[in-house]
């Protein structure tokens, strides 16, 4: 555990013989119940363990080894709702050969699951103050928890704004989801793209063209960074010009993540691996390192 | 004239020319008109002489690149953005059109005039190319990081 209000907590699996997070080093046999196209490569899954008997936790931020028997076993951030005790959802992208396969899983076929492993966005930490997320493609699943949780309890909270930059308007993830945010009164929404079509009628550009946009006052505002590491290194530049501490700054860091639990060193940055201490890091904690090529 | 004198404070206020001389706000304050686009109007187009700039007030302007399936959007600009910087640099040229996606307000800044004054009054004129390379700074930064494609498939 890293002490202090603004540190986020490591949070390593339970030992815990009645649930599924026991499932460190062995992978928990898990069904595939629903997936969804989200892009041409990119498909959300929902998967239950076959025991369902047994609850299954995670705290936002939180990710877990996805296996599939054979082939290989990849980190993926859970991206579904932290209040769900019976499923759990993943969003990935088709790169590579075990992520294809994962891509390519029918409803009914079986993935091993292991965790959730790994640092937390520190939402509960950040109550009364106004919440900044901002997201750049695929970095908006291992937020999403986050909107879920904060807006299960949106009094807890000053105002909220999510600044969410893709590609082209075909490659924003979760639309419907986006659709409802955007409709609520008591959240700002902003979106934005690289490049569209002329029947595309909000914002193209960078997402920190989005940051004045949303109304936040940024001596007391939490904000929760996740995308490329390029986009997550403006961002930081930005947010720090106007004003927002690197206390109050959390990045998601992604590195080759292997065993989950910090044994193998594969995801080590500087002192800190990111699977055990982070992938959620404040800034001031890893600022030195962030954005640094061979740490 | 009564028009052109209350833009002096809104033209004061804008982030680009803030702390700007008293001197230099009323050149450029000479210079200035206010303008409104209605949606769809096009501002101007590419190969347009740039007789001008604007600064966004109200709405949204996309910058448009012409392609062979029609136009892209590279860029949308809206309230507090400066908009054109071929009016500094010869052969002031347009490269891209600019269309008003939605009913735009804004304050033009008549090119012609301004260059004139540049010319007369060379640190005035060194002024405006500084504040304007910043400009051009940061949006060539954010066109870079667009072209990355950084939210694309990693290459394999």
């Amino acid at each position: 555990m890293h002490g202090g209000r603004w540190q986020t907590s490591t949070v390593l699996p339970r030992v815990d013989k009645t649930e599924h997070s026991q499932a460190v080093m062995t992978p928990a046999p898990y069904r595939i119940i629903r997936r969804r196209r989200e892009t041409p490569d990119t498909w959300s899954l929902r998967v239950e363990p076959y025991d369902r008997t047994v609850p299954v936790r995670f705290r936002p931020g939180q990710f877990s080894m996805l296996y599939v028997f054979g082939v290989g076993e990849v980190p993926i951030s859970i991206s579904g709702d932290p209040a769900r005790n019976d499923y759990l959802d993943f969003t990935v992208r088709s790169v590579g050969m075990t992520t294809a396969a994962i891509c390519n899983l029918r409803n009914g076929k079986t993935v091993g699951v292991r965790g959730p492993f790994g640092s937390t966005w520190p939402i509960e930490e950040s109550k009364g103050e106004d919440i900044v997320v901002i997201a750049g493609g695929l970095g908006l699943a291992p937020v999403r928890p986050i909107l879920f949780y904060t807006l299960a309890d949106r009094s807890d909270y000053g105002s909220m704004s999510l600044l969410y930059g893709a590609r082209n308007p075909e490659d924003f993830l979760y639309p419907k989801a986006l659709e409802g945010w955007r409709g609520r009164f008591d959240m700002d929404v902003h979106v934005t793209v690289d490049h569209a079509d002329r029947n595309w009628r909000s914002n193209v550009g960078v997402v920190t063209r989005l940051i004045p946009m949303a109304n936040f006052d940024p001596e007391h505002t939490s904000v929760f960074v996740c995308g490329p590491e390029i986009m997550m290194r403006f961002t930081v530049d930005d947010l720090l010009g106007i004003g927002v501490s690197e206390e109050k700054i959390f990045i998601s860091l992604e590195r080759n993540m292997r065993c989950g639990v910090g044994l193998c060193g594969h995801c080590q940055m500087g002192p800190e691996f990111i699977c055990k201490d982070g992938p959620v890091f404040p800034l001031s904690r890893v600022k030195r390192w962030f954005g640094k090529r061979e740490v | 004239m009564t028009e052109t004198k209350s833009l002096r404070p809104i033209l004061e206020e804008h982030p680009l020319f803030r702390g700007l001389k008293s001197e230099y706000l009323d050149l450029l304050t000479d210079c200035a008109a206010n303008v409104r686009f209605d949606q769809d109007a096009y501002l101007f187009h590419a190969g347009d002489e740039a007789n001008d700039f604007f600064l966004i007030r109200h709405g949204m302007v996309a910058v448009e690149a012409e392609d062979i399936k029609g136009p892209i959007v590279v860029e949308t600009l809206g309230p507090g953005d400066i908009l054109g910087w071929s009016w500094v640099i010869p052969p002031y040229n347009r490269k891209f059109a600019t269309r008003a996606v939605q009913l735009t307000r804004a304050i033009s800044v008549d090119a012609l005039c301004l260059r004139q004054k540049c010319e007369a009054d060379p640190k005035f004129g060194y002024k405006m190319i500084e504040l304007f390379s910043k400009n051009i700074k940061e949006r060539l930064y954010n066109a870079w990081w667009q072209m990355a494609d950084i939210y694309g498939p990693p290459a394999r």
